[in-house]
């Protein structure tokens, strides 16, 4: 996990967290991850990330988003989302979003939490995979 | 065409119906964003408070029985293009050809065009407008007993004009090379209008499924699905955070 800020290095843990095969491959990819690419838009970002070949891909090499963490931001009254994009089996991008407020310079201090509450229903969110 | 012409203080093009006509289409059917894109197209001149005041009145006289012909001729227009609209004139179909027999000249397809609900659109277009400009013609109300106590009116006059959509927003939801939106866009026209069309669609998803706070949901617009990520605030306000394509 090389070149991630400190929100994203969050983000992703909380992400790919979790006991199902899924999510263990997912953590192995985030750790040898390393950013290729981050583009601020103004009311987020995409940041891109690289895995190396030797790290195993996701069974079927399946493409899919989901995001089920949520953050409170300095600087954000609304606070930020974001999502995960799975590439052919790899993690290939993280997005994070605004609700209309200018994303801020410095987003280091944040408190992160499930969108489902404390627990996360892991089952739930495989259920929520969106194609992508 | 009588309401546009005399909105307009003179003769419009013909196939300018056909085009509002599509519009009207449109709206009716719920796509409000491709029928504002075809208004768009329809080249209509911005209509003013003049425009607005003169097309209320039309729209009286032709409600109180004045003949369109003979609203056209008062205003020394050439009634002609209204003979055309009897003859069920569409510019947007051909004729048939001369030399066809008895059909020669004639208009092809058997449709009329539907100008009742062309003016039914058009002049709830426009009579909006008209009431939105209505405040400032409105005579002064009476002085109240005691002016002094009363606070000159400084609050701006309110339009229903959208928000304008922040570029950023747009950016960060089109410009993304994994959001490859592809003929939804083309569909649209404008990163704009396919933004109002999410909005739309968004908005009707949400309250149908009375979901509040942090969303994630799929909406479908005209068989296209896509993701689409927010919040809806305490005060029922949705926000869009993202949008993608659903690919199945």
């Amino acid at each position: 996990m090389e070149g991630l800020t400190n929100l994203e290095n969050a983000v992703l843990e909380m992400l790919v967290d979790g006991k199902a095969e899924t999510f263990q491959r997912l953590r192995k990819q985030y750790l040898a991850a390393h950013v290729v690419e981050r583009h601020l838009t103004g009311v987020g970002f995409w940041t891109y990330f690289s895995i190396p070949d030797e790290i195993a891909r996701l069974p079927g090499n399946p493409s899919f988003r989901f995001g089920d963490v949520d953050a409170d931001i300095k600087g954000l009254q609304n606070g930020a989302g974001f999502l995960i994009l799975i590439k052919n089996g790899y993690i290939h991008m993280l997005e994070g979003y605004s609700f209309d407020e200018p994303w801020p310079d410095d987003t280091n201090t944040f408190k992160l939490f499930y969108r489902s509450g404390l627990h996360r229903n892991e089952e739930e969110v495989i259920k929520s995979f969106s194609p992508a | 065409m009588v309401l546009l012409a005399t909105a307009y203080e003179r003769p419009l093009d013909v196939r300018l119906l056909a085009r509002l006509r599509r519009a009207a289409e449109l709206w009716n059917d719920g796509e409000k964003a491709l029928a504002h894109i075809h208004l768009g197209h329809a080249g209509l001149p911005p209509c003013g408070l003049d425009q607005a005041l003169r097309l209320f009145v039309a729209d009286e006289l032709v409600e109180a029985g004045v003949a369109p012909a003979v609203l056209m001729k008062a205003q020394g227009f050439d009634p002609a293009p209204l003979d055309l609209l009897k003859a069920n004139f569409n510019p947007a179909r051909p004729r048939w050809p001369a030399g066809s027999a008895r059909d020669s000249g004639r208009w092809s397809g058997g449709a009329s065009i539907d100008t009742a609900g062309v003016k039914d659109f058009i002049a709830r277009l426009l009579l909006e407008a008209a009431r939105r400009a209505a405040p400032a013609l409105r005579p002064s109300e009476p002085k109240p007993p005691n002016p002094e106590v009363t606070k000159p009116e400084s609050k701006p006059p309110e339009t229903e004009q959208p928000p304008s959509i922040d570029a950023n927003k747009l950016h960060h939801i089109f410009d993304n090379p994994d959001h490859s939106f592809g003929d939804f866009l083309s569909r649209y026209g404008s990163r704009e209008e396919a933004f109002r069309a999410i909005e739309d669609a968004t908005r009707s998803a949400i309250k149908e499924q009375k979901i509040t706070g942090r969303y994630e949901i799929q909406i479908e617009i005209a068989g296209y699905k896509l993701g689409v990520a927010g919040n809806v605030m305490p005060d029922g306000t949705i926000k869009i955070g993202t949008a993608y394509p659903w690919k199945d």
